[in-house]
């Protein structure tokens, strides 16, 4: 019998070298009593370990391996312990000392002093691993008195030389001190084998290679989970049968751990019920204030029925005290997540989405079968969204509100660098080990790619490498904040878990990332940064000072507007929330949304999830055709019925699992989650198997089941609710209205809300010019820091669009204080002359560069290289010279040409509002013949085509193998060129690195959607000069 | 004045390819804005579409293969120092311009050459091979025939320029650095005819008066310095003998000579040598060299003078000598603080090193080693040879380690499971696990034990883990 009690797992970063999972299966297969994971200052790797202890004993009912949840510290006095909790109150203590330890250190590190102890951790048990040195410590002799009862002597037995020296001395100290003496395993590594990449990870830690780490490699392979009968040998027995008595003290179980809502949110006289109803019923009257309809009034009814049964009422509480103070504060903000798109939801202003005009149900996005609290996310406005995380802290206070954690893990890149280089492998070998990424986990697909750039696959070092690598993947590096992942308790936080401080200042982050959380049943909200929200808010805010009238989201949803369909269905959607990718853009003219319920499919249906499960052209062919509309079954009606018997949502595939494979509501929870982890932990296991033996049982077609896992496995990676796609719709038409309706302010806002979407500042002008909005230049006479919105035209004709007027923010290298000040003198009175800027401003050279670079000096001087030659005849360092400046010499310099002009256009700025440069270029011999992107529309299928153009974008989706969509963008708009494979490999280089492109290829069209798949390449680039038109890489 | 300019466009590459057998892509590799940038590529490198200012890792996307060498102006200054002691041949007026040039003012030495032609065919048939491509602009200044130069990169012949070309050429051939040029070029001031029509007043005003003075120092408006090759400062001494020695005894005297010049030459210059190359002129004329190394800086005759004795018995001479020539290339500075150079270093370890010089005269110097410590735990790995006084000592995280390790472990019989050396040995401590080195192809497993034999004497003995066998690896002190 025995128990490990000093244990390192993967989350003690970089020196562990095993997962707590692979710890715990190993410590039960050895036979092992319990098991303590006693991370240095952490518990980060605890939950992890609890929940595959819960996995095995569904296995095995009566498997009894205990977890015990501990820590190992070195105090700064040079004392060496662990520390284990036998209970929750000792638990609690673990934790907040764990955090007191970090939240005073620099992030990844903790400093500790024995008088921390006293009387903090009276609860905890100690073991301690001491040194003669540490036995002469004057503070000793407290640490002793305090933790009387309570501690041990661990005695390590690794096989190292010194080992049998310390040992003695550490059995005399137990003498000298009285103290029972236990057995400590020093556990690095759950097996013998994984020691190697212990080394690794050693030299990776001190950042050299392993052959130089020397003495601090350990000497043997001992430190791992050892068999009962080696352990016997090396240790003395009551050392071995103490380490079960100790482990009988412990009984705590992180299943104890029990969430707290904030009491707070309930004022006095109410209960939380009676609170959310009342609420809610006032969220009625505003949402309608002529009545609500009877089906709508029964499903809150019904809602709030569920709620008070699953005591969720604080959830929604807390998520509608968030929400409410960005509305006060008027931060635009839109709910998503399972529960967010319910009725009560929208009575309480979380979500804009109006239950009584979509189909949605609350019951999919709630169940009473799992036991885990509702998952709501808001997204706010990305600029405002910090204002909302400090009212949280204001709120809550730092001891009860933080960030969840974030665990960076290994992937495939860092894991190749960081063990090559502890392999000593140089730099350009390694260069060409990471190119081999996309290959890595087809073993002949590799072994040719490596044999092309000369590597020997079976060479043992590139072998070796290979094995150490896959054992990194997923290693936790460090902890990292969650983007908004908000953990809020009623008493202070860290008795729950540890919380230390993030690199970014002013923010702390608890140890448990949301797998740990959500496995634990405690509670979070996510609290989201979202441009388009920035945008739509700029927007109104626009419109109310140009229009006077001010919109709101919900009122804009409620007439559903016919134009604003149009626009979307033959896709002039730049700039639109979510529909404006190039593979979304090619979808909505065949999808042709004409409701907000096809919006909600629009955007479920460009992902992984739909796409690698075949289910997009059935259901489009479905839609054309209502005849083809058939199910599977008659059970699959219900489940599939809203979308023409295609599963496209995620919740469509969870219900068919219980429906057509007999899963129970817990087994489909459990499939639910693994669908989003599969990726990351590896394989669906289990449940691939018994759904298919499931629908295989109940008569599905082999088929139907291939293509429904493809589609889970393609959920994994970016799966994809109905409840978000519900919330992002909304997003969808709102944004949709405005471009419709407004193009001027919308693209302005967009302009301001920078950077976001898919789109550059170039290509949304270029849009917005193409739909004959007037835009106007940078010029220090007119323009604001931000983009804005000019009028003066629509003074004679109130329908007219104003103009836009680019902001001083788009001048590349202008401070914002130098923009200031010259925002500042302008608004005293207009500047009459250059000199008087000069005079006035007194900005730096570099400023004053900048603006001529920009051509914003065009006011006063007749052209850029005449603004450069004034503005630095102006800038003198020396205030004694500034009578000279009459007797100068007068010089007048020619002017740039149109495409000098173009290409500092761009240089400074990005973008011209001047022609494009493949207009400039059109008459060059070179492009003789090449088709226009307007031309495309009037070719047809098959044709053979010749297109040149900027290059603007590159991607090559994860989903289609090998194939890169390039997209060329020329003076009448933007081509789609499918790159296959074989191309891709026969022209490389100007794939990767032209910026102009000719391509000769075939035309593809289907319905308005064109391609053209290209069979040959040629980099232009050199046409351009030096016109920067740096691609946008999506990867 | 007539001024010549070689211009090294690819020096760094040249350096790289000197050093390769074979041709293959390269490119020098710099580093700006932590990102890894194409310097230089050369032609095999070109060919596959490589071209300066590419990053590293795009270059490596289109070559596998490639060899990516950092930039190392250090080795670049040296070799164009060495092009300057061959130029000095033609002109003691030249100097290094940059990274990659040489200026030489060449009026002066035209008669000698007889005139500009045969000097130009003169320096080309002489220039170092390995330094291609270059250029050879002569033109009237100094910093024209350089901006000539640079403009006809790798023309590989000599050409003749006049100042009334300027300006034709584009101001990116000027020597100023980058932001001038492109605040010119923002000006729309694009070639040297455009900018030299331009008030002087005007661009000291807006380009600094330093412009100025360059753009007339081109124009030759005002007059280049000239510049005097710097040769670097070494010791150099001979005697020519009046008559033949043919002993080796005989040549202390001359000896004592020339190291009582080289004392004189190291207090006036406050240096030690470090090393001493003796060349004899013998009687055939062909010259045997006889290098010296001092294992500390020396600069007393007294000092070296009983060294060198030592080893002349060591010496053969080839045939009869006529004469002996000292030259010392290699100098330390004294140590600072040192007040009087007449009072000795430290005796002691002048002493000490004396002693190792007086032993690798004796012994060879390759048969004196000193010991380090090595960071490893195979006991094998965790030592090394190293020059005698650079050992280094670590802190062994081991207790007990014998002090005499033998060359090879020694296999040992076994009785009754119980190894044998002499006598069946007894084990008093252990085991100690190693197993470990797995990353060299050297792993070991071994459980090491200390063993005692009846005299007392303890025995450092391992059993190998894979096949139970037992070595004895060491044996402790008494």
């Amino acid at each position: 019998m025995y128990a490990e009690l000093h244990c390192y797992s993967n989350f003690s970063f970089l020196r562990g070298a095993s997962r707590p999972e692979e710890l715990v299966r190993q410590a039960a297969e050895l036979g092992y009593t319990a098991l303590a994971i006693t991370d240095e200052c952490s518990v980060a790797g605890v939950v992890r370990a609890h929940v595959e202890i819960r996995k095995i004993r569904e296995e095995y009912p009566d498997f009894q391996l205990k977890l015990i949840i501990g820590s190992t510290f070195t105090t700064e006095e040079g004392l060496s312990f662990i520390v284990l909790a036998p209970n929750r109150h000792a638990y609690g203590q673990l934790t907040t000392l764990i955090t007191r330890a970090r939240r005073r250190s620099e992030k990844g590190r903790y400093r500790l002093q024995i008088k921390d102890l006293e009387p903090a951790t009276d609860s905890c048990l100690f073991i301690w691993l001491p040194t003669m040195a540490q036995a002469q410590l004057g503070q000793i002799g407290p640490f002793l008195q305090f933790t009387r009862g309570r501690l041990w002597i661990g005695l390590t037995q690794n096989l190292n030389s010194s080992d049998a020296g310390l040992c003695q001395q550490r059995q005399q100290l137990a003498q000298r001190f009285n103290l029972p003496v236990v057995a400590c395993g020093n556990v690095h590594c759950h097996s013998r084998e994984r020691q190697l990449l212990q080394d690794v990870l050693t030299a990776i830690r001190l950042n050299t290679h392993v052959q130089a780490a020397g003495f601090s490699l350990h000497a043997n392979r001992e430190c791992y989970l050892r068999p009962l009968d080696e352990l016997r040998r090396r240790f003395p027995l009551d050392a071995l049968t103490q380490t079960v008595a100790l482990a009988q003290r412990c009984t705590f179980s992180l299943d104890e751990l029990k969430y707290e809502y904030p009491r707070e949110l309930v004022p006095a006289g109410y209960t939380s019920e009676s609170w959310l109803r009342c609420l809610v019923e006032d969220g009625i009257r505003q949402r309608w204030p002529t009545g609500v309809a009877d089906t709508t009034r029964a499903q809150i009814e019904k809602e709030l029925r569920i709620i008070r049964e699953l005591e969720y009422e604080y959830y929604f509480l807390t998520v509608y005290d968030i929400v409410h103070f960005a509305r006060s504060q008027k931060i635009l903000c839109q709910g998503r997540g399972s529960a967010a798109n319910s009725a009560v939801c929208f009575c309480l202003f979380i979500t804009e989405v109006n239950p009584a005009t979509s189909t949605l149900l609350f019951e999919r996005f709630i169940s009473k079968e799992r036991k885990e609290p509702p998952d709501i996310d808001v997204d706010f406005e990305h600029e405002r969204r910090e204002e909302v995380i400090q009212f949280i802290y204001r709120k809550y206070g730092r001891q009860r509100a933080a960030l969840t954690a974030t665990v960076i893990t290994y992937r495939l890149k860092s894991a190749i660098r960081d063990v090559g280089k502890a392999l000593g492998f140089d730099q350009t070998l390694l260069d060409q080990l990471a190119k081999s990424i996309a290959w890595w986990d087809k073993q002949d697909h590799l072994q040719r790619q490596l044999r092309d750039m000369g590597i020997d696959i079976a060479n043992p070092h590139i072998q070796r490498f290979k094995i150490l690598v896959d054992q990194l993947l997923g290693f936790p590096r460090h902890l990292s904040q969650h983007v908004g992942g908000f953990i809020i308790s009623a008493g202070p936080l860290d008795q729950l878990v540890p919380i230390e401080n993030a690199s970014m200042a002013d923010r702390t982050v608890v140890q448990w990332d949301k797998d740990d959380i959500e496995a634990l049943n405690l509670m979070k909200i996510d609290v989201l940064a979202l441009g388009m929200l920035t945008a739509i808010r700029k927007t109104f805010d626009l419109l109310e000072s140009v229009r006077g009238v001010r919109h709101e989201m919900a009122n804009l949803l409620q007439r559903q507007d016919a134009e604003t369909y149009e626009l979307l269905q033959r896709a002039d959607t730049v700039g639109v929330f979510q529909v404006e990718s190039r593979a979304q853009m090619s979808m909505l003219p065949r999808l042709k949304p004409a409701t907000f319920y096809d919006l909600v499919i629009q955007v479920a249906i460009v992902r992984p999830g739909p796409i690698q499960g075949d289910m997009v052209h059935p259901y489009l062919q479905r839609r054309q055709n209502p005849q083809l509309v058939h199910y599977e079954s008659d059970a699959l009606k219900p489940v599939l019925e809203r979308t023409l018997g295609i599963p496209i949502f995620q919740e469509q595939v969870i219900a068919l699992a219980m429906v057509a494979a007999n899963f129970s509501g817990g087994e489909a929870d459990q499939l639910r989650r693994a669908m989003a982890a599969w990726k990351r932990k590896g394989g669906l296991g289990p449940h691939e198997a018994k759904l298919s033996a499931g629908m295989r049982e109940n008569g599905y077609s082999d088929d139907f089941i291939q293509h429904i896992i493809s589609q889970i496995r393609g959920f994994g990676e970016y799966g994809f609710p109905e409840s978000h796609a519900a919330s992002f719709a909304l997003l969808v038409y709102v944004s949709a209205w405005l471009k419709c309706h407004e193009p001027a302010a919308f693209c302005c806002s967009l302009l301001n809300a920078q950077p976001m979407g898919f789109y550059s500042p170039s290509q949304l002008i270029q849009d917005v010019k193409r739909h004959n909005i007037d835009v106007r230049p940078v010029d220090v006479q007119y323009s604001q820091w931000e983009h804005r919105l000019e009028t003066d035209a629509m003074q004679r004709h109130p329908q007219q669009q104003p103009a836009i007027r680019l902001g001083l923010c788009l001048v590349s290298n202008l401070s914002r204080a130098g923009a200031d000040l010259l925002l500042q003198q302008r608004t005293q009175q207009p500047f009459q002359s250059l000199a008087d800027l000069t005079r006035r401003c007194r900005l730096n050279k570099k400023d004053m560069d900048a603006l001529a670079h920009a051509n914003a000096l065009q006011s006063f001087s007749a052209h850029r290289f005449q603004a450069r030659w004034d503005a630095r005849g102006l800038q003198r360092e020396s205030p004694l010279l500034l009578q000279e400046q009459q007797l100068e010499t007068a010089v007048q310099l020619p002017a740039p040409s149109e495409a000098q002009n173009l290409l500092e256009d761009y240089q400074s700025t990005g973008l011209t509002l001047g022609r494009h440069p493949m207009a400039l270029l059109r008459s060059h011999p070179a492009l003789r013949g090449c088709k226009r992107h307007r031309d495309l529309a009037a070719l047809n299928h098959k044709r053979f085509v010749r297109i040149a153009g900027i290059v603007t974008g590159r991607q090559r989706p994860g989903t289609a193998s090998g194939v890169v969509f390039m997209t060329l963008e020329d003076e009448t708009g933007n081509s789609n060129i499918v790159v296959w494979r074989d191309r891709v490999e026969r022209f490389r280089a100007e794939v990767l690195q032209a910026r102009l492109l000719c391509v000769k290829g075939v035309l593809e069209r289907e319905g308005d959607v064109i391609h053209v798949i290209a069979g040959h390449l040629e980099d232009m680039s050199c046409l351009l000069g030096e016109l920067d038109t740096r691609s946008r890489d999506f990867h | 004045m007539l001024w010549s300019c070689l211009h090294f466009p690819a020096l760094a590459l040249n350096l790289v390819e000197q050093s390769l057998r074979q041709p293959r892509p390269i490119v020098i590799e710099i580093t700006r804005q932590q990102r890894r940038l194409v310097l230089l590529a050369n032609e095999p490198a070109q060919a596959a579409g490589i071209v300066p200012g590419m990053t590293i890792p795009t270059a490596q996307g289109l070559v596998n293969n490639l060899y990516c060498a950092l930039q190392n102006e250090n080795a670049e200054r040296e070799a164009l120092q060495q092009i300057g002691h061959w130029a000095y041949q033609f002109t003691p007026y030249l100097r290094i311009h940059g990274q990659n040039s040489l200026l030489m003012e060449i009026s002066h030495s035209l008669k000698l050459f007889q005139g500009q032609d045969k000097l130009a065919q003169k320096i080309l048939e002489t220039l170092p091979t390995g330094f291609t491509p270059f250029t050879l602009a002569f033109c009237e200044t100094a910093f024209a025939a350089l901006l000539f130069a640079r403009a006809h990169e790798a023309s590989g012949q000599a050409m003749t320029f006049t100042l009334t070309e300027l300006p034709d050429y584009s101001i990116d051939w000027l020597d100023i650095n980058v932001e001038q040029k492109a605040l010119l070029h923002s000006m729309g001031i694009t070639t040297l005819g455009q900018l030299l029509e331009l008030p002087w007043d005007a661009l000291a005003n807006r380009f600094g008066p330093a412009l100025v003075d360059y753009l007339k120092q081109l124009i030759g408006e005002v007059p280049d310095l000239l510049p005097a090759w710097k040769v670097p400062e070494q010791f150099s001494a001979e005697l020519e003998f009046i008559q033949e020695l043919d002993n080796t005894e005989q040549l202390i005297f001359p000896f004592r000579n020339l190291l009582d010049k080289l004392e004189h030459y190291c207090r006036a210059r406050q240096c030690a040598a470090v090393a001493l190359q003796f060349c004899f002129t013998l009687r055939n004329r062909n010259i045997q060299s006889w290098p010296l190394a001092l294992s500390t800086a020396q600069y007393r005759c007294a000092d070296i003078l009983p060294l060198l004795q030592l080893k002349l018995a060591r010496l053969q001479l080839q045939a009869p000598v006529l004469g002996v020539q000292l030259q010392v290339t290699e100098f330390l500075p004294l140590p600072q603080g040192q007040q009087d150079l007449l009072v000795p270093w430290r005796s002691d370890q002048v002493s000490r090193y004396q002693l190792i010089d007086r032993l690798q005269a004796r012994l060879g110097s390759d048969n004196v080693n000193g010991l380090s410590m090595v960071a490893d735990h195979r006991p094998e790995y965790g030592w090394a040879a190293s020059a005698p006084g650079d050992g280094k000592s670590l802190q062994h995280p081991s207790e007990q380690r014998p002090f005499w390790l033998l060359d090879q472990p020694q296999k040992l019989r076994t009785k009754k499971g119980m190894p044998i050396y002499q006598e069946v040995l007894q084990l008093i401590k252990g085991p100690e696990r190693i197993e470990t080195g797995w990353w060299d192809n050297q792993p070991i497993s071994r459980d090491y034990f200390i063993a005692r034999q009846r005299n007392g004497r303890q025995l450092w003995i391992y059993r190998n883990r894979d096949d139970q066998q037992w070595y004895l690896h060491g044996i402790f002190s008494a």
